[in-house]
């Protein structure tokens, strides 16, 4: 039996504060799963942490169904299902900073059927009770990495978290990485810099 | 400050539910606030609307039409937000989603995210209609729990369908009443619940 997969992680570094998203995949009741996104902000001037409540992405039963091959397989099977979680966090977080609102929507209605063609009116209102979910962890992730953006790189900052929305939107695809993290840091010119966290510690002395 | 609070009841079997809205000033901006309970118990409210449409009318007004201003128009947004619940109530009892979907769009907070200035005011409507659907599948669950006690699986759907048409004609007739009873026991032929 498989009770928990592993969580993945995806955070942005700023230079005061880190955002960080959490997915896991979890049985429930033996019979089905659920994957759920967790999001913390850590102020990393004052070492406070803020946890908001969670959100369901979606329930699955391939990692229980996995399960019938070998365990491992279930485990690849809710690390994947995790990773779509993150993953889908940071697009639309990308999408979001780029005020791309009609593709998101597009994205988030068609995802959590909350449009007419759901099968019925408690799906599209379930649908509707879990993009209010979402919605308010994409706004934490907006607020954050606003405020962050205008407090330290105040010049052309709408344009800076246009920049920040683009490089989630390319960087976020990483279905095989458990822990990702992306730097938003200030280069050796002073200029905004946004990195893979990998990149960044290679440039480092 | 505060409007007057106008209420909605469905009695369905032995449940009663209550829709209660009133409008009220929240630090700067007015909002409709509104409330359901089951069987009277206490239950939380949501901000429904934003509106400050009473504090205008009230400002363009002076001595007691002031007050009389404020208190007919917060009165009118109340009915119109307890309404719009009946309805979208209605709608979904129905299954008619292409409507509850237009209805959603329709409302004052804008669903539509062409209208909205940033992803930010977009992402508060969203989370503004997430609570509107936690209300209104509470209640759709509630009554359908109750019809299934009186109608039994095989009409199940059909008394849906029909407390549903009902919910959407009261809402549109009694529009203008401050608060009215709507008794689908009685409705729907359910005689032995009837009041």
């Amino acid at each position: 039996m498989l009770h928990k997969g592993p969580t993945v992680y995806r955070r942005i570094v700023f230079p005061t504060a880190a955002l960080e998203a959490r997915a896991r995949w979890k049985a429930v009741n033996g019979k089905s799963g659920k994957t759920m996104l967790r999001v913390r902000v850590y102020y990393l001037d004052d070492q406070r942490v803020r946890e908001y409540p969670p959100a369901l992405f979606r329930y699955s039963s391939d990692p229980l169904n996995a399960l019938l091959f070998s365990r491992q397989a279930a485990i690849e099977e809710a690390m994947r299902e995790a990773a779509e979680a993150a993953v889908t966090y940071s697009v639309w977080l990308g999408l979001a900073l780029q005020d791309e609102n009609t593709l998101l929507f597009d994205g988030m209605t068609h995802f959590f059927k909350f449009d007419p063609g759901a099968s019925s009116a408690t799906t599209m209102l379930f649908g509707a009770e879990r993009m209010g979910e979402w919605a308010l962890l994409l706004q934490v992730g907006c607020a954050i990495a606003e405020s962050e953006i205008c407090r330290h790189f105040a010049d052309n900052w709408r344009q800076h978290e246009r920049e920040l929305g683009a490089f989630l939107q390319n960087w976020a695809y990483r279905p095989e990485e458990r822990v990702a993290e992306v730097v938003v840091f200030r280069d050796a010119d002073g200029q905004f810099a946004v990195k893979d966290a990998r990149e960044v510690v290679r440039v480092l002395p | 400050m505060r409007g007057p609070k106008v209420t909605r009841v469905i009695k369905i079997g032995a449940m009663t539910i209550g829709v209660v809205a009133w409008w009220e000033k929240r630090g700067k901006v007015g909002c409709v606030r509104l409330s359901v309970s089951r069987n009277g118990e206490p239950a939380q409210s949501i901000i429904a609307d934003y509106n400050d449409y009473p504090l205008r009318n009230k400002e363009a007004h002076s001595g007691k039409l002031a007050k009389i201003a404020f208190s007919l128009s917060a009165e009118e947004q109340a009915r119109r937000i307890a309404d719009t619940f009946i309805r979208r109530l209605g709608l979904a009892l129905q299954n008619s989603l292409t409507e509850l979907y237009q209805d959603f769009q329709d409302a004052s907070f804008w669903l539509n995210p062409k209208d909205a200035l940033t992803a930010s005011c977009w992402f508060n409507s969203l989370r503004r209609a997430a609570e509107w659907a936690k209300l209104i599948e509470t209640a759709r669950e509630t009554i359908a729990h109750e019809l299934l006690k009186l109608a039994g699986w095989t009409h199940l759907l059909e008394k849906e369908r029909e407390a549903g048409g009902r919910l959407v004609a009261v809402a549109a007739d009694r529009g203008d009443e401050p608060d009215y009873l709507v008794d689908l026991n009685f409705d729907l032929g359910f005689s032995d619940y009837a009041a």
